[in-house]
């Protein structure tokens, strides 16, 4: 539906789970004005029922035929979990620490705790953030057509001016990440840190990430990176690539977890994945899994022999610039085509998205007698 | 009301040689169809509470569950075939400038919109009006107007902390823009004691959208249960009601027009309707009563058609399908698989699902064929057989 799309590729194998990528992005966009509750980037621990818990069942998406499936809307207490503090003024008189509500779920509440038995249980980080689809689901399931893919670079925005806070777009959504603002009464979500995007930045997620597992470009950028990680090697895998949206956030799948260990503790030598079964990460990025892991494998062998190994540098990360190869002088050249100077650059494609004029009358209407 | 049906009647009448059954249609049209309204030389109230709507005559209108186009929220979809038939109490007053709506229902389980929660709906009321409308035009798409009869939508949201009070011009599905229109008000209380919303929705007789200075007014009613998750098409309509606005002349061939038929199930045969409507084909593409073999979504349910149109409208939708085009919910939501994604993996949209089809002069013209080789009778039949279909509680 774009001209060219970008896109995210995370190495899984390096993520420690540290949430630097979700402090990044609250707090440039989401610590306030009825974002609070949001988590635009979030990390959670797989297997698990993730954030807003369950998504991975609460339905959207698309069927085999490519139709629209119906969907729910996750609930702010059960399901995405209500902000709260904690009681830190009252620990100085010997209270124990206690949050300021009774809360019952809540972003990362099953952090570290995955599955299987000791010693061999397991677990992983899955980093998520809005997939950017090409057939997007929200954008489906909007009846007032407010979603739009952007033709420049494939980012998927809200219209905040159509845009009417129905919230079909959360139940179309197989992923969940689009949230509804109440204090809008509008949808929002993940935007790709456009503004940056179109200063030749990566999004605020990617430059954080201390493990540097993130890489960002376009598709169609045959010397970029994550061109080569998606399409050369095709090591980097979309995530449940079977609710039919073809998303553009790409995962480098764990390889590298621990071995086994068998009844009388000895180490079982061998298996495709190690402690994590491979049905799993079949389940979470298809079938393409397989051949991502023999590649990654046969990479790192040929790079413990010494030898070349184009894929494991670009793994390695050695430098942003490669990492996040953005500019290449595409945005200015389209703010140039549009005769766009200075500050107008800002407006070269987002008129729709930072035009507004959503500012809510803030007169309080009595519905209620006395 | 009798004194009011006499008047009317007879100012027709006594202008116009009718046919037995044009009388018997305007007879039942009357009865049923128009809502009765009462001038007044003092200003119009606003306020839900005012003593002069005590006074004023009013009429119930039934309002059925959307189900023309499917929306995806799965927990709705499930109450649909559980819901109730919703009733609403209508008034009107008019002075020489301004015109204003009362809107009185039963809600058990009354709701606002919640400052913080992401699955909480509040209830909303609205009334829309035809742009044009009169002699020569023909009658709007109920769910909001289609592109060649834009509506003005008036809609009052309860959401806490703020007034959501607004107008819209719609050209059908998707289409809603918001606009600014001097001197409307809309007024939304409940009374606990009687456990009704009350709603006044006020706006002058002419605006720059509409004219409202006629004898027969169209108007159309929505109703949403916050309680049932209602917001947008997922919610309770009414069809065309026809409000009589007696300081205006009636123009006799609109009410000829929009009461053709409404005596139809003494014309027609609704059993050899529905054995029409299986052989000329409908069920390839609607859905109705128990033909639910055409692909969701090809075009639209026709399982409540019966409650919210109008023989009028069922006809001329039948004979001309091109008048009033009805454009699908977001056509993104069915894409070909079957055909190559282009180079950033997207399927195209499967142009199956699209309603209409645009020509090359730019004309939208609907997929439906027209009918119009049916014999008068034969769209009699077919007419009476669409206006028993109120039937969503099979809504699949």
């Amino acid at each position: 539906m774009s001209k060219r799309q970008l896109a995210m590729v995370m190495d899984l194998n390096k993520c420690i789970g540290c949430q630097t990528c979700t402090v990044a992005c609250k707090t440039q966009w989401t610590n306030r004005n009825g974002r609070e509750y949001m988590y635009w980037n979030n990390v959670e621990t797989m297997p698990g029922e993730g954030y807003p818990r369950g998504w991975m069942e609460a339905g959207g998406g698309f069927d085999e035929q490519g139709n629209l499936k119906d969907g729910i809307i996750p609930d702010m207490v059960l399901d995405y979990g209500v902000p709260w503090d904690y009681n830190h003024e009252e620990l100085f008189e010997m209270d124990y620490l206690k949050p300021d509500t009774d809360p019952v779920w809540g972003p990362n509440w099953d952090e570290d705790v995955g599955a299987g038995d000791y010693p061999n249980s397991y677990y992983f980080y899955l980093p998520r953030i809005c997939n950017h689809c090409s057939n997007p689901g929200c954008l489906a399931a909007c009846p007032r057509e407010a979603i739009f893919k952007r033709e420049q670079d494939g980012i998927v925005l809200v219209d905040l001016d159509r845009c009417q806070g129905y919230r079909y777009c959360i139940a179309g959504c197989p992923y969940k990440k689009i949230y509804f603002n109440p204090k809008l009464s509008k949808s929002e979500k993940c935007i790709f840190c456009f503004p940056r995007i179109e200063r030749g930045l990566p999004p605020a997620c990617a430059h954080q990430c201390v493990g540097r597992i993130r890489w960002v470009g376009f598709l169609d950028d045959e010397e970029g990176q994550v061109y080569k990680l998606v399409h050369k090697y095709k090591v980097a895998l979309p995530l449940r690539p079977d609710f039919g949206t073809q998303p553009n956030v790409y995962y480098v799948p764990p390889v590298l977890s621990p071995p086994k260990f068998d009844d009388e503790g000895k180490l079982i030598e061998g298996g495709e994945t190690g402690r994590v079964p491979v049905e799993f990460l079949e389940k979470l990025f298809g079938p393409g899994v397989h051949h991502a892991i023999k590649v990654l494998k046969e990479e790192m062998e040929k790079r413990k022999r010494g030898e070349e190994s184009e894929l494991m540098d670009i793994l390695i990360a050695y430098n942003h610039a490669d990492m996040f190869r953005l500019d290449e002088n595409y945005y200015q050249n389209l703010a140039a085509e549009q005769g766009l100077k200075g500050t107008e650059f800002f407006k070269i494609i987002d008129h729709r998205y930072v035009a507004g004029a959503n500012t809510p009358k803030e007169e309080v209407k009595v519905y209620f007698e006395k | 009301m009798k004194n009011l049906l006499k008047t009317a009647l007879f100012g027709v009448v006594s202008t116009a040689i009718l046919t037995h059954t044009a009388k018997a249609d305007i007879k039942s049209f009357f009865k049923w169809e128009v809502l009765p309204s009462k001038y007044t030389e003092g200003t119009v109230p606003s306020d839900p509470n005012d003593e002069l709507w005590s006074m004023v005559p009013g009429k119930y209108v039934y309002l059925y569950p959307q189900i023309s186009v499917r929306l995806t929220d799965a927990q709705v979809n499930k109450i649909i075939p559980k819901k109730r038939l919703q009733k609403a109490l209508v008034k009107v007053v008019y002075n020489s400038e301004n015109i204003a709506v009362y809107v009185k229902w039963k809600d058990n389980t009354p709701s606002i919109q919640p400052v913080y929660t992401s699955n909480a709906f509040g209830d909303g009321v609205s009334i829309e009006f035809p742009n044009e409308f009169g002699k020569g035009k023909t009658l709007p798409y109920i769910g909001m107007g289609d592109p060649n009869h834009p509506v003005t939508v008036y809609l009052q949201k309860t959401v806490a902390g703020r007034d959501y009070e607004k107008v819209f011009i719609s050209e059908g599905f998707g289409t809603l823009t918001e606009i600014e229109e001097n001197g409307v008000n809309i007024d939304m209380k409940y009374n606990k004691a009687t456990r009704e919303w009350v709603a006044v929705f006020k706006r002058p007789l002419k605006t720059e959208n509409s004219d409202l200075r006629a004898g027969l007014v169209p108007v159309g009613f929505a109703i949403w249960d916050g309680n049932q998750h209602e917001r947008d098409g997922n919610k309770a309509l009414s069809r065309w009601k026809f409000i009589r606005l007696k300081q205006y002349p009636l123009d006799k061939d609109y009410l000829e027009y929009v009461s053709w038929g409404d005596m139809i199930h003494k014309e027609g045969d609704p059993k050899r309707g529905k054995q029409l409507t299986i052989q000329n084909g409908c069920n390839a593409c609607h859905r109705y009563a128990d033909q639910n073999t055409a692909p969701e979504d090809m075009a639209p349910n026709l399982s409540d058609i019966g409650g919210i149109a109008h023989a009028p409208y069922l006809k001329e939708s039948i004979v001309n399908p091109d008048d009033v085009i009805i454009k699908n919910l977001n056509p993104n939501r069915h894409y070909n698989k079957f055909v190559k994604p282009d180079k950033t993996g997207a399927y195209p949209n499967n142009d199956m699902y699209t309603w209409y089809i645009k020509t090359p002069d730019g004309k939208l013209k609907s997929k439906m064929p027209s009918f119009a080789h049916l014999s008068e009778q034969d769209l009699k039949d077919i007419i009476a057989y669409l206006k028993t279909l109120r039937d969503w509680r099979n809504f699949k």
